[in-house]
């Protein structure tokens, strides 16, 4: 399946600095914000089908990851990992521009806007300026294309 | 021995054997369990599975996966 992302942004007039409505052009848009996807995060496939034998319903937490080409593993926040009482399966060296050091890494899963789930290794680890980073140990399994003319992005699965 | 030390403790096992997994356990994702090998597979989402099946969710087993040098997982927005 091919998924279209676009970034283009509304700003409606009562948030404007003009009073009017301003849409901001998506080549602008993803060149701004990066190529941010709305996500859930949630329990890896073993665990969620444990919880809907037994009829009980599992957490998920909506976050904003952004595609990084840079990163080899999937990284979610500390507070994240915490809030789904995800199972530790081991740790990741981490590499910082400051620092290294080894994370906890969880399973878990993460869900996308047109219905797919990847069931990977998280690594758990403070971010800044979003939740959730989505690294190449998903992108392996993507045709992903990133055109900043356009200001968007094109995921097939 | 609690859930972390459990985890600490198969790590150590790994970084002390680590030559020798690497001879016969090369490019796989090994589990640990009790310091001892007790899996290996070509996938992290079948390890963790087949272990949470075999061992439970708070068994304290390590998944690992199995290469020449350690992966790092260079994360820019890291803040550590």
């Amino acid at each position: 399946m091919i998924h279209r992302v676009d970034y283009s942004i509304k700003i409606p007039a009562n948030k404007s600095l003009t009073g009017k409505d301003i849409t901001i052009p998506s080549n602008v848009g993803l060149q701004t914000i990066g190529a941010l996807l709305n996500v859930s995060i949630m329990p890896g496939k073993a665990i969620r089908d444990k919880f809907e034998k037994s009829g009980q319903q599992y957490l998920s937490v909506a976050a904003q990851a952004m595609i990084d080409t840079g990163a080899s593993g999937s990284v979610i926040t500390p507070q994240i990992a915490g809030q789904l009482g995800l199972i530790q399966t081991g740790y990741t060296l981490v590499a910082s521009v400051n620092n290294q050091q080894r994370q906890p890494e969880y399973y878990g899963s993460i869900g996308f806007s047109w219905g797919g789930i990847a069931d990977t290794a998280l690594t758990a680890c403070p971010l800044v300026g979003c939740d959730c980073l989505i690294g190449r140990n998903i992108l392996q399994y993507w045709y992903f294309t990133y055109d900043g003319k356009n200001g968007t992005v094109v995921i097939c699965d | 021995m609690n859930n972390q030390e459990a985890l600490k403790a198969n790590l150590q096992y790994i970084l002390d054997n680590r030559d020798e997994l690497l001879m016969q356990y090369f490019g796989k994702y090994i589990v640990v369990n009790n310091q001892e090998i007790v899996g290996a597979y070509d996938s992290y989402e079948n390890a963790v599975q087949d272990a949470i099946q075999k061992y439970g969710e708070e068994a304290g087993f390590l998944v690992h996966h199995l290469t020449k040098e350690e992966t790092v997982n260079f994360v820019v927005r890291a803040q550590i």
